[in-house]
């Protein structure tokens, strides 16, 4: 079989076995995880690279992290040169100004050697509970990186097979959670090395010289296919703006401005106008900026098709540097992905008026989240900390009603904590979840409904939370209306109340009530068009109350 | 009453019967016989007695009857279920549809949804509410009963599910409201979460029990049919339902809780390899099962077949499934069988399924119509089945159709007719190599350690290619390779499996309170079996434990000794623990070990005779086995002047080497150079690969 080099039937096969090697390790590293975030919540990614650190495979966790190892492996490279990648080795590094993300989430390296000869990477990131920061967990009100934990340059915990005991040690003593921290980061390895052997045994089987044959033509395909459906797009210059509620620090808004270029088969997207990087943690790295602008990009151009080194080759970005998009040290960048959810939004916006048959109206927006630690009194005073992702409601089509209860578009494979399991772990009793009522907006195809969760706390706990997208609410399309704004409401034992979108770190006393409610989707098209029975249905399920029909669509009973 | 022992499996196409006499002298079985009729898809039952018809067996003759079926399968998938009403914890109505919230289609901005199977006012909430423990917070309010089963009633509701949070660890508020249930509307169909599953999660959980809700009226009365039908034919035997899990279960139980038959078909075909194995000394091995659009495989470890609790119906990259939270035996399962067909994509790359020409119109050889080339044309294309020895000779193979739908084919990719066959057959074994893995390699087993045993239509006709390439040393095609499962419900036992989730740290100080979690659930199962009139010497045990590092999700099961477990067990639990968990992802920890769910299985025996030898005197020579001489195209391993042999006239301890073919009827058996065949004394035939092919 060797013989025939890029025959279609073998370059199919290779193709296929690309991306079962990066499902075989994503399963691996969400199987032996540790923390929550990473085996639910899915805050992970892998993917396997070639000798150039151009992808041949990926699965993710999280579509936020699309195409971001490889530029990480890329960066590496012209940071130390290929060479500093030696068989054995297990490179790990979180530098918020190398990967673009938190200093929460950490990439590991692992150099795949056939051979002898260096022939590829396996590659994966996944969230990290506690890297040290000033809070457990991650804290709302960083200013500074230095705040938000250990940062590191890339760093060898594995140097030729051997584990550095020291630089273990050290990762360890600097966590609130150090055996979990070891636990992540070998499953990281465990995921490493399942693409190693993988790999491996795919070169055994083909020869790399057919291997390579293949991938070159399979770059080759993808890169057509883009260039192809661009194309399609008439050239013109699109546009939108939002912004985020603030910064975590101050109470002014923090704009997102987004202008897309297109001519011929290219696509450009820039984002000067947007807002200076900020005091609060809204900032993230430029490799973060362009893996959230391929997101957007993938959710209109192609989407069906695999991602590899031919995927994203006509698309340029443009972030200008010391702005929120390519921050520079030392900008707190903790809570980085809420700019990026919003220009995924505005990215589809802009594209809405030539491409109708792809776009949906907005969705609620952020990830919506609620931090909860303290010292359980259950079990001898340990610590906990459980930090938690919401749902919310989505846009809704030409075709179409936008869905309930759904995570956000940064993430994807997250699944929410169950309760029963939650329970055992946290001394906080939910009392409730459920699908709020009336926060999709009207259209003819109605907006999804957000969602309500209850927590009612059994122990002292001190709450972070993240709520966002009050202002720029989730926009209809097409006469559409917007949905509602997400909201959180605490109830003190002594009966105060306050409403609140995010805070650091507030000290609670047993027996508070926290109510978290997250925004709706948009609406499509003229809410008086809606069917008479799809609004009676609505009504029959509480999916929209009575009232709320009444006033927002004129077939209401 | 004659003893004739029988078992009937109901698939997509086919109703298989296998049956056989026990001789009242030897006490060994005399004569075994299958039937294959095609499956009445409304009229199940009527299949099932034409298939008895056709084998000149009388009801009244059987002692044993074992049954298994796609009925719950098919409400499901098919939404034919009853109007099904669900009560919740208050505040919790709707989990069912929330699920757990995920978009698995990442770049899809219109992503919906599976839909519920319960629509939200027909979900209602009752107060109450426990701990985690299963501390009573909230007691339940009875009275709030009453009311919401009006409702139901009004809107037409046939069956009612219920879940409550945490009634895994204290199932007394679900049993109330059962009662109360039963006592104001003594008719109606009812299922309770715990009746299922004692584990936690409550979205799982709830979605069983409304899944199990929504078929069960189905189902139930599918079985009593099915039982009246017996019984009118003069049937006294015992009649038993083949279920997820690997095992049968009495009929009664079955239409209690009729999700768990929900995968009984394929978990047959498991439970039959295990079964041979068991015959052949063999404990570690492969089950692989080729049938007309999917092709799935199992893992059996030490004659044990692998169970899971998270399986899916529905799930696929575009879509998040519903959960069945119910012992289903772990099958890979994936759209590449003996209809699927080959196409190009709009991107030029060639696929193989998951599309199946199904049986109407059926591959292109059928001549019924279809043009589109299938895994089975492509090995008519290249000679591998007789093409007028198609389906047993019912049909002879339009072989110019199927040259033509290659030439189409190959012609999209600019490749002649032949390599388009040659890539259909690629890809397809590609696919099935890599569900292999997932059951294998994947999960730290070395495929070099098993032998897999093939069958199903297309099974032995791939089985020698894949196992060589994952370096599977021998090949087993059992003697009734084409009706497999029903044969593996007749070696069956009887078979319940509990679990109880138990969260506890492994240390010696909770060892007696594991040891009674076993013992309780240990004597419920004695309690259940003996109120069947089972007896009690007849039932045996095995149990797992579920264990993880402190702080982990994902677990791992261990073996727990049978008796009690002292503080020595536990260390040797731990033991245990840290090397299966190595095996399966490459590391060890120094962490502390946790308890999350105790699992008895409990078995009863079902008695039953032994397998006679096949008599190898009765057999003619190996010439007059020989049908003819053909080319046969073996790939990348040439083409070769072929000897083809009639499965049928080989007789025990005949040895052939490849390359060879050996036909049957509805199965071809492909043997490649450098390979070698040895004919077993029950008639099974055992594929030797490691001769050294490169």
């Amino acid at each position: 079989m060797t013989k025939e080099q890029a025959n279609p039937i073998t370059t199919e096969i290779i193709r296929n076995a690309f991306n079962s090697i990066a499902e075989d390790m994503n399963a691996a590293l969400i199987r032996s995880a540790y923390t929550p975030i990473i085996y639910e919540g899915k805050d992970c990614a892998v993917a396997l690279l070639d000798e150039d650190g151009e992808v041949l495979g990926q699965s993710l966790g999280l579509p936020l992290f699309l195409g971001n190892l490889s530029l990480c492996v890329q960066i590496v490279a012209e940071m130390r040169g290929w060479d500093y990648f030696q068989e054995g080795d297990v490179v790990f590094l979180n530098d918020s100004y190398i990967a673009g993300t938190h200093l929460n989430d950490v990439t590991v390296i692992v150099p795949i050697f056939w051979k002898g000869k260096r022939v590829g990477f396996a590659t994966s990131r996944a969230h990290w509970l506690d890297v040290g920061a000033k809070d457990a967990g991650q804290s709302t009100d960083s200013h500074e990186i230095y705040q938000e934990g250990m940062r590191w340059a890339p760093t060898k915990a594995y140097v030729g097979g051997k584990p550095q005991e020291e630089i273990l040690t050290f990762l360890k003593r600097n966590s609130r959670f150090g055996d979990a921290l070891l636990g992540d980061l070998h499953a990281q390895i465990a995921a490493g090395k399942t693409g190693e052997q993988r790999f491996s045994s795919l070169l055994d089987r083909f020869g790399l010289e057919t291997v390579l044959a293949s991938r070159t033509d399979i770059f080759r395909q993808s890169a057509e296919m883009e260039r192809e459906t661009i194309r399609a797009i008439p050239d013109g210059v699109y546009k939108a703006e939002g912004a985020l509620d603030n910064d975590g620090l101050t109470e002014d808004p923090v704009p997102v401005k987004l202008t897309i270029d297109v001519r011929g088969d290219r696509m450009t997207v820039d984002l000067t106008g947007s807002s200076e990087q900020t005091r609060g943690a809204v900032n993230c790295g430029e490799t973060q900026t362009i893996s959230a602008t391929r997101v957007a990009f993938k959710l209109l151009i192609n989407p069906r098709r695999p991602v590899d080194g031919g995927t994203f080759t006509s698309l340029d970005v443009m972030a200008p540097k010391n702005s929120i998009f390519n921050a520079q040290e030392p900008a707190a960048c903790s809570w980085y992905f809420s700019s990026l959810g919003l220009l995924i939004d505005l990215f589809v916006k802009a594209l809405s008026p030539v491409m109708p048959d792809a776009v949906a109206a907005a969705h609620y927006g952020d990830s919506m989240v609620l931090i909860l630690s303290g010292y359980d009194k259950t079990k001898d005073d340990e610590l906990f900390v459980s930090i938690e992702a919401n749902t919310g409601g989505w846009g809704a089509w030409s075709e179409g009603d936008g869905q309930d209860c759904l995570i956000n578009n940064v993430n994807g494979s997250f699944r929410d904590y169950p309760i029963e399991v939650y329970e055992h772990r946290y001394p906080v009793r939910i009392m409730k979840y459920g699908i709020r009522e009336d926060s999709g907006g009207p259209g003819k195809h109605r907006g999804g409904n957000g969602s309500y969760r209850e927590y009612h706390l059994t122990n002292d706990a001190s709450m972070s939370l993240w709520f966002e997208r009050s202002n720029t609410t989730a926009w209809g399309l097409e006469g559409g209306s917007a949905g509602k704004a997400p909201e959180v409401r605490v109830t003190c034992p002594d009966n105060t109340e306050l409403s609140l979108m995010k805070t650091n770190a507030m000290p609670l006393k047993a027996g508070t009530i926290i109510m978290t409610k997250t925004g709706g989707g948009g609406g499509h098209g003229d809410p008086k068009a809606r069917d008479t029975d799809h609004v009676a249905k609505d009504i029959k399920n509480h999916y929209v109350s009575e009232n709320f029909a009444r006033e927002s669509y004129r077939n209401a009973e | 009453m004659a003893n004739i022992r029988a078992a009937s499996d109901i698939g997509g196409t086919f109703t298989d019967l296998v049956y056989f006499a026990v001789d009242e002298e030897t006490g060994q079985i005399a004569d075994m016989k299958a039937v294959k009729t095609h499956t009445t898809p409304d009229e199940f039952q009527a299949g099932v007695m034409t298939s008895l018809d056709v084998a000149g067996v009388s009801a009244k003759d059987l002692s044993f009857f074992a049954h298994g079926s796609t009925v719950v399968i098919n409400a499901l998938t098919e939404r034919k279920g009853v109007k099904t009403g669900l009560i919740t914890t208050q505040g919790f109505r709707d989990i069912l549809e929330i699920a757990r919230g995920n978009r698995p289609d990442f770049f899809n901005l219109r992503y919906q949804k599976p839909e519920a199977f319960v629509p939200r006012y027909l979900r209602r909430e009752v107060t109450e509410r426990l701990t985690h423990r299963g501390e009573v917070v909230t007691p339940l309010a009875i009275e709030e009963i009453e009311p919401i089963l009006q409702d139901f009633k009004a809107e037409g509701v046939e069956a009612i599910a219920v879940c409550l949070l945490h009634s895994y660890a204290n199932t007394a508020h679900e049993q109330q409201l059962c009662d109360e249930i039963k006592r104001l509307s003594p008719d109606v169909t009812m299922v309770a979460s715990h009746q299922i599953s004692r584990e936690w999660r409550e979205y799982e959980r709830t979605n069983t029990a409304a899944l199990c809700a929504y078929v069960k009226p189905i189902a139930s009365a599918y079985l009593s049919e099915m039982e009246n039908a017996l019984q009118r034919g003069g049937f006294t035997g015992s009649f038993y339902v083949m279920q997820s899990n690997g095992g049968i279960d009495t009929v009664s139980s079955a239409k209690e809780v009729p999700i768990s038959i929900v995968e009984s078909g394929p978990a047959s075909g498991v439970l039959g390899a295990a079964a041979l194995g068991k015959m052949l000394g063999i404990n570690d091995i492969i089950a692989f099962d080729i049938g007309g659009t999917t092709a799935k495989c199992s893992l059996i470890d030490g004659g044990r077949v692998s169970l899971t609790n998270q399986y899916m119906i529905e799930k696929d990259a575009r879509s998040a499934g519903y959960p069945i939270m119910t012992p289903v035996v772990d099958i890979v399962e994936i759209g590449n069988g003996g209809g699927s067909i080959g196409w190009v994509d709009e991107f030029d790359k060639m696929h193989v399924g998951p599309q199946s020409a199904g049986a109407m119109p059926g591959p292109v050889a059928y001549g019924k119509g279809g043009t589109e080339p299938t895994t089975t044309d492509a090995n008519i294309m290249l000679g591998r089945i007789n093409p007028n020895y198609f389906i047993g000779g019912e049909i002879k193979a339009d072989v110019s159709a199927v040259k033509l739908a290659f030439e189409k084919l190959g012609s999209q990719l600019d490749i002649s007719a032949t390599d388009a066959a040659r890539g259909v057959i690629r890809i397809a074994n590609h696919n099935m190599g890599n569900a292999l893995k997932l059951v294998s390699i994947n999960r730290g087993y070395d495929p070099r350690d098993f032998t897999m045993i093939a069958f199903g239509g297309g099974g032995a006709m791939h089985a020698a290619a894949l196992a060589q390439e994952l370096n599977i040393p021998k090949v087993i095609i059992p003697a009734h390779a084409a009706v497999f499962s029903a044969w593996g419900m007749l070696m069956s036992d009887l078979r319940r499996d509990y679990a109880l989730t138990l969260p506890l740290a492994l240390e010696p100080s909770n060892a007696a309170q594991i040891s009674k979690a076993f013992e309780n659930i240990r004597a419920e199962a004695v309690e259940a079996y003996t109120s069947e009139s089972i007896d009690f010497e007849d039932v045996y045990f095995e149990q797992m434990l579920e264990l993880r590092y402190e702080g982990q999700e994902h677990t791992v099961q261990v073996l727990a000794p049978l008796g009690g477990i002292d503080g020595t067990a536990i260390k040797d639990l731990i033991d245990s623990f840290n090397d299966a968990y190595e095996r399966k992802y490459t590391y060890r920890l120094k962490n502390n070990v946790e308890l999350v769910s105790c699992k008895v299985t409990a078995f009863a025996k079902v008695d039953r005779p032994e397998i006679g030898k096949l008599d190898a005197s009765v057999f003619g020579p190996l010439k007059a086995a020989i049908k003819e001489v053909r080319g046969v195209d073996f790939d990348e391993y040439g083409v070769h002047e072929t000897t083809i042999y009639q499965r049928e006239k080989l007789a025990p301890g005949t040895f052939l080497s490849g390359p060879a073919v050996v036909e049957e009827s509805g199965s071809t058996i492909v043997v490649f150079p450098a390979h070698t065949l040895k004919v077993d004394e029950y008639g099974n035939l055992h594929i030797d690969t490691t001769g050294g092919l490169s």
